[in-house]
Parts: structure tokens; C-alpha cells; sequence
């Protein structure tokens, strides 16, 4: 047992058991339980090598620098931290809530799931006007097409197996707009890192949290949900995002602010790239090479598709 | 969890009080201040260090050794002549009359090689067959590490400690002595250890029940496969002792306020509560009175030990990934929090109507227990009154001292009022 949460054992008043959940090769996750409580009292994540390491690095300074807003976000606080060049541990508050349920089929969206993104959307606004973004080595706030700029810059990062030229090159088309201002995005928004206790809803793992689009994590947690059996991520895709139906039309009031159509294709545009960077392991969280290959297979089909319809703008109907 | 009430980085040599006669006439401040000059070993042995595990064993002339075997070290002996173990390359050997009548498998000249010649996990992943590649390499073998509320520098004693997948990560953070009665499986942790820089493991090749350890020496014992030491035959020529008598036997090693962790096979489980990790390992078919969670606790019982958790372990109890409290808040946590649900809600809420501590513990996954030695109880009449659970080392025993239910604390849990 790590010193740190040792130390928090024995102090955690009425303590009843200590569960190891969700473990990684080289990240755990301890989740300490006490008398009367439902949910747990504090969670400690542990990571034993170096990108791990960062990883939580990165989320305990996020974590304070939210400590102020983390009631009205529904974020947890950062308890203790310590790393010893070995190993890192993290505690955090336990929150309360599950996992909500999210039924995205081939043309309608379930009850639960407007209900979430109706939680979801407030949410995003939420935090969008609480914390703002940091503009560092940079006097100008930030805009999106300064992000676009900065992820063309490092195409040559991009290992081939990933052909995301023509992606790249839509994405710098639509810099030629007027300079949309970037705002604070989760960046790792999907329905596994929310837990609902009845109308609050609260979130999990923010090591992602930086500047992006203002629709960056409504596209992930849209676009995150795995394709329902029968269908391909492209032909979900197409279903939720292209191709007009009730579907889209839901998504499209759901979503978090109106954006004119070129701004709204450079959103999603450099939304997608930023994400198959991500798959491809280039960003701050580590990817095993099987997932990078599974994603991989699922994501070329959908970059063919785009490419041949000229990447049009979501929501064009 | 109380520090003062756990075993220092170096313990006093004698819990139970000083040892009439030994060998190697070392005083209790000795270890503990440094105040008094350590005598020289006439075993041969490296004196104490803060770093390096120790052992005290009993020779069989009755005298008491306090041994220290270590990287160079010679042969461990006793005063009276009789050399109890061979000190060679970081393996201490116990056990030149153990003979194992099954053959070492094929493929361990080759491992052996291949570890010398460049590193323990590089021969690992290319000579071992999968199931034990796993037990050596995977991290999660020692998942049992992160939930024992133990010191650093507590002494550990690893049973049956294989290709040293557990001994050596918890080697890391305590001191730990692992016990392999097979040559071949020692003699590749002791490279592993060598290898690794692992100066706070000390490898024994062993039959642990007949190495005369001294009682009540260790904070912590590990039996990472519990079902394949007392009951299944594996080869070895001399029968296997009852799981009472195992226990017992371990038991009687433990330090006051010293935790027992077990971990064993629950052949009722259902495949697919387990997870898709679990890798089906044939088992003879168990009784479920004697195999259950209730069964384990009965005998537990009966053994003089206390249970103060028992955890689910998933997908299986060799290399768990997850370690869930039998716990209703717990076992509701774990079930709410499955990433997968979101998109099953039907499966989602049968998973989660499923999971109560009565229902989980018989269908859900293999067993770890925690348990902890519970002090002889007085025995107030002939009748009606239960015997006082029995020892194998009766006379050896230390003066009972009251458990410290602060030290390892689990206290307020189903399973301890049970």
C-alpha cells in the first residue's frame, strides 16, 4: 500500500473497506468505503511509470486549479498528492452517481440519453464561463484557428499509418474565417467519465482539460458512443451528424451553442483531427499499440468517407 | 494500521522474549540502536542489516539462529554442526531432502539460459508458455500489495512464491522472504532478484512448514494460490498437509497484529460475471460446502484466525485486476461504475440488482481473504465450550498478546462481526 494512502486509511473516520478497481498495467485505482455511505469517501489513483505519471501530474494541477468552482462543476477535489520520482498517487473526494445510460441507436436517441445531453450541454456553458483559458507563452487569448495552426504545425508527428493530410487540409481551409475564440474544454467528455446523482451531474478524470473549440466535448461525448450492432462508426456517423432525420435534428438542438456553418465545420473538423491524433497516442494519455491499431481500423473507413463527400459541414440539413 | 504496533524496518530479534540459547549471542539492541557491537556471525551469515530480510529459525539441536543470508554469503549452520541451508547465488537451499518427483518441464534449461544471458523478463516473454508468463511478468499479481495497510520495510513471507511475479514487486517496499520448494522456479527468482538489484528479497528453496521458522516472526504472509499447497498433490513425495494444519501452521508465524492474505479459487463463479480476462484453469471438482465463501470462513475459524476482509477478486484470484471488499457500497460502486452499461441499460441494471453481498460471493469471482490471528479464548467450562483452535507449535508459541484491532483495521465490516 502506497504512504500516501495509508496515511488517509488510517485517518478516514469509520472506514469499512478499501476496493482496487479498474487497473491498468500500470495505473490503480483504490476507492476507500466508509460505514453509511454509498459512494466512496475518497479515491486514490496511483500510476507506477512515467506517462502515467504526467498524466496525474496533470490532473492534480488541473484539480487546483479548479478547487474553487469544483461544487458548481461536479468536479472532485484534490485531496493529497506525492510523487516520488517512482511512483505518483493522487486522492481525490469520492462523488456520488452511476454511470448514466446512453442509447444512441441507428435513427433515434433514447429518452435517457436527450435527458443527459440536456445535462450535458448546461454543463459545457457551465464551465466554458467559470474557468477561463489560460493563455500561456501567448499574450492574445486564443482561438481556434490558433489551435488549428499548432496541430498543422505538427503534422510530420502524424506516423503515416494515420492519412490524415486531406483532414488537415480542409481544417487550414476554414482558418481563412473570422477568428473564433477558444474556450475550456474537458477534452475527455464521454459518458464513462460522468456520473449522474439525479439532476447534478459530475465529472471525472480531467487531466484533458485545456483550450478548444466550443463544441469539442459535445462532438466527443456524441461521437464516443460505440456503433449499435449491424452498424459501422462511419454509417453511425453519417446518421447522427450528415444525413438529415430526427436523429441529427435532436443532436442539433441539443448542442450547446449555434455556430454558423463554416465555423461549425472547422469545429468539427479540428475536433476529429485532434481526436485520431489522440487515438494515434501522440497526446498526453499513452495508447497501447492494439488500441491504437483497433481504433485505427474503425477511423480509416470514416477519414475514405469524408474525404469523398469533401468533408461537408455537420448539421447541413 | 497503528505504526508503533507494527514491526519496526528491523524488528527486535525476539518477540516473545529473549531465547535462552542462541547461536549467534546477538543482544535485542543490537538490531534496534546499534548501541551494542554486532558479534560476529560464526554461521558464516552477513550480521544484520536495516536492508537485508532476516530469519530466525529453530536447529534442530534446540538452539535459536538468527540467520541473515545474503548475496555471498556461506552455508547457514548452527553451533552444534548441522548446516540448514546452502547459501549459492542469492538462493538459500533448505531443501536438499525435498525430491520432487515431477520432471522440470522442457523448456527451463532454455529459460534459464536465455536469463543469464540477457535479462529475467526478456527470457520470460520469449521461453515461458502464456499461463506463467502472466505469473511472472504481469504487475498485476501483486494487485494484493495495494490494499495491505503494512509499513514499509514490514516483513514479508511469500508462500509457494513461484517465478517471484508477487515477491518481487512487494520487494520494492517491504523485506520480504519468498519460499519456492521446487528448484527450478527458485533458483529463477534468485536471478530475478540478482538481476533486478532486489536486496530486500531473500529467496529460500524450501518446504516452509519444515524450516523450523521461529513463531510469531512475520507482519505479513501471503499465499498467493492457496488451493494448490494444502490439498492438491503436486508431485512432491511427502503427503500434503490438511488445510487446517496449513493454516495453523501459518498462523503460528504471525507477528502479533500480523495479516494472513489468501487468495483462492471460487470454481462456482459464473464466466461471465468474471470478465473477459479470466483464464479457465481446470480444477477437480470441490464440494461447495467445504469451497464457498461460507466454507472458507468456517474453517477460518476453526483455524483461530479472523476474518477482517474478503475481497472478490476479477477476473480470477492468480492476477487480479480488480479487488472488490465484500461490501454492499462496495459491490454497488463497482456495479455502477462498468463504462459498458451506458450503452446495455437492461444488462446495466441486472448487474446492479445482482450485486449484493450475498449473491456476489457465491457467483462472482475467486476469493483473497485478510485474516488476522485471533487471540486464545479462555476456556470457561468443560462443556458447551468451544476447544481452543489448535497449534502445531505449541511450546514455541510467544506469550499471547492482545491483538491490536487498530493495526490493521478493517474493523467495522459484515465480515468482521461475522
Amino acid at each position: 500500500m502506497h504512504e500516501l494512502v495509508r496515511e488517509f486509511w488510517t485517518r478516514t473516520p469509520r472506514r469499512e473497506a478499501l476496493a482496487r478497481l479498474r487497473s491498468a498495467p500500470h495505473t490503480t485505482l483504490l476507492a476507500c468505503f466508509a460505514a453509511g455511505q454509498r459512494h466512496p469517501a475518497w479515491v486514490a489513483k496511483l500510476a507506477c511509470d512515467e506517462p502515467r505519471r504526467a498524466v496525474l501530474r496533470r490532473e492534480h494541477a488541473v484539480l487546483c486549479r479548479l478547487h474553487s468552482h469544483a461544487l458548481e462543476l461536479g468536479a472532485p477535489r484534490a485531496l493529497a498528492w506525492a510523487d516520488s520520482g517512482r511512483e505518483a498517487c493522487l486522492i481525490l473526494s469520492g462523488l456520488p452517481g452511476a454511470i448514466p445510460p446512453w442509447q444512441c441507436g441507428p435513427g433515434r436517441l433514447g429518452s435517457a440519453a436527450v435527458r443527459l445531453l440536456h445535462h450535458a450541454s448546461h454543463w459545457i456553458q457551465r464551465l466554458q464561463a467559470l474557468v477561463p483559458v489560460v493563455a500561456d507563452r501567448r499574450q492574445a487569448p486564443p482561438t481556434v484557428q490558433h489551435l488549428a495552426a499548432e496541430l498543422i504545425a505538427e503534422r510530420r508527428r502524424i506516423p503515416d499509418q494515420w492519412p490524415i493530410a486531406a483532414l488537415l487540409a480542409a481544417v487550414q481551409a476554414e482558418c481563412r474565417q473570422p477568428p473564433l475564440p477558444a474556450v475550456s474544454c474537458h477534452g475527455d467528455f464521454w459518458v464513462g467519465n460522468l456520473l449522474r446523482a439525479g439532476r447534478r451531474l459530475h465529472v471525472v478524470d480531467w487531466n484533458g482539460l485545456g483550450p478548444g473549440s466550443p463544441l469539442d466535448d459535445y462532438w466527443l461525448l456524441v461521437t464516443k458512443s460505440p456503433p449499435p450492432r449491424g452498424l459501422s462508426r462511419w454509417q453511425l456517423l453519417e446518421r447522427q451528424l450528415f444525413r438529415p432525420g430526427p436523429l441529427a435534428h435532436r443532436l442539433r438542438r441539443a448542442a450547446p451553442c449555434a455556430l454558423p456553418p463554416p465555423a461549425l465545420r472547422l469545429s468539427f473538423y479540428l475536433f476529429l483531427a485532434r481526436r485520431l491524433r489522440w487515438e494515434a497516442g501522440l497526446a498526453l494519455q499513452p495508447r497501447t499499440a492494439w488500441h491504437q491499431e483497433t481504433s485505427r481500423r474503425e477511423w480509416l473507413p470514416v477519414l475514405q468517407a469524408l474525404e469523398e463527400r469533401a468533408f461537408p459541414p455537420p448539421f447541413r440539413a | 494500521m497503528a505504526p508503533a504496533s507494527i514491526a519496526p524496518a528491523v524488528s527486535p530479534p525476539h518477540r516473545g522474549g529473549p531465547a535462552p540459547d542462541t547461536a549467534t549471542a546477538r543482544g535485542d539492541a543490537s538490531l534496534g540502536t546499534g548501541s551494542v557491537a554486532l558479534a560476529a556471525a560464526p554461521n558464516g551469515c552477513h550480521p544484520p542489516s536495516a536492508e537485508q530480510p532476516w530469519l530466525e529459525l529453530r536447529c534442530a539441536c534446540g538452539r535459536t539462529l538468527h540467520a541473515q543470508p545474503g548475496r555471498d554469503a556461506g552455508d547457514i549452520s548452527c553451533e552444534c554442526g548441522n548446516v540448514l541451508a546452502a547459501c549459492r547465488h542469492g538462493l538459500a537451499d533448505f531443501a536438499p531432502a525435498i525430491a520432487i518427483s515431477r520432471p522440470a518441464p522442457l523448456w527451463w534449461p532454455r529459460l534459464m539460459a536465455e536469463a543469464r544471458r540477457t535479462h529475467w523478463r526478456q527470457a520470460a516473454e520469449g521461453c515461458l508458455p502464456p499461463p506463467l508468463r502472466d505469473d511472472a511478468c504481469q504487475p498485476n499479481r501483486a494487485a494484493c500489495g495495494d490494499v495491505l495497510p503494512l509499513p514499509p520495510g514490514a516483513r514479508v513471507l511469500v508462500l509457494a512464491a513461484g517465478l517471484g511475479g508477487i515477491a518481487a514487486p512487494l520487494a520494492r517496499q517491504f523485506s520480504v522472504v519468498a519460499v519456492e520448494a521446487a528448484p527450478e522456479p527458485a533458483a529463477f527468482l534468485a536471478l530475478r532478484a540478482r538481476q533486478d538489484g532486489l536486496d530486500r528479497l531473500l529467496v529460500l528453496r524450501a518446504d516452509w512448514r519444515s524450516l523450523g521458522l521461529l513463531p510469531g516472526q512475520f507482519d505479513a504472509i501471503i499465499a498467493p494460490s492457496w488451493e494448490m499447497a494444502p490439498a492438491a498433490p503436486n508431485g512432491a513425495d511427502r503427503p500434503r498437509p490438511t488445510p487446517l494444519a496449513w493454516l495453523c501452521a501459518a498462523r503460528d508465524l504471525l507477528a502479533p497484529a500480523g495479516i494472513l492474505y489468501l487468495a483462492a479459487p471460487n470454481p462456482w463463479a459464473l464466466r461471465r460475471w468474471r470478465g473477459p480476462n479470466h483464464v479457465r484453469v481446470s480444477e477437480p471438482p470441490r464440494s461447495i460446502r467445504a469451497h464457498s465463501y461460507f466454507g472458507y470462513r468456517r474453517l477460518f475459524r476453526r483455524a483461530g484466525l479472523r476474518l477482517q476482509s474478503a475481497y472478490l477478486c476479477l477476473p480470477d484470484h492468480r492476477c487480479p485486476l480488480e479487488m472488490v471488499p465484500r461490501h454492499p457500497a462496495a459491490l454497488a460502486f463497482r456495479a455502477r461504475h462498468q463504462p459498458w452499461q451506458a450503452h446495455h441499460p437492461w444488462r446495466a441494471w441486472l448487474h446492479r440488482i445482482c450485486a449484493r453481498p450475498w449473491l456476489w460471493p457465491a457467483l462472482g469471482g475467486d476469493f483473497a481473504f485478510l485474516l488476522a490471528a485471533t487471540p486464545p479464548r479462555p476456556i470457561r467450562g468443560a462443556a458447551g465450550s468451544a476447544p481452543p483452535p489448535p497449534s502445531v507449535a505449541a511450546s514455541s508459541h510467544p506469550p499471547p498478546i492482545p491483538l491490536g484491532r487498530a493495526a490493521f483495521p478493517a474493523p467495522n465490516g459484515p465480515d468482521s462481526a461475522a
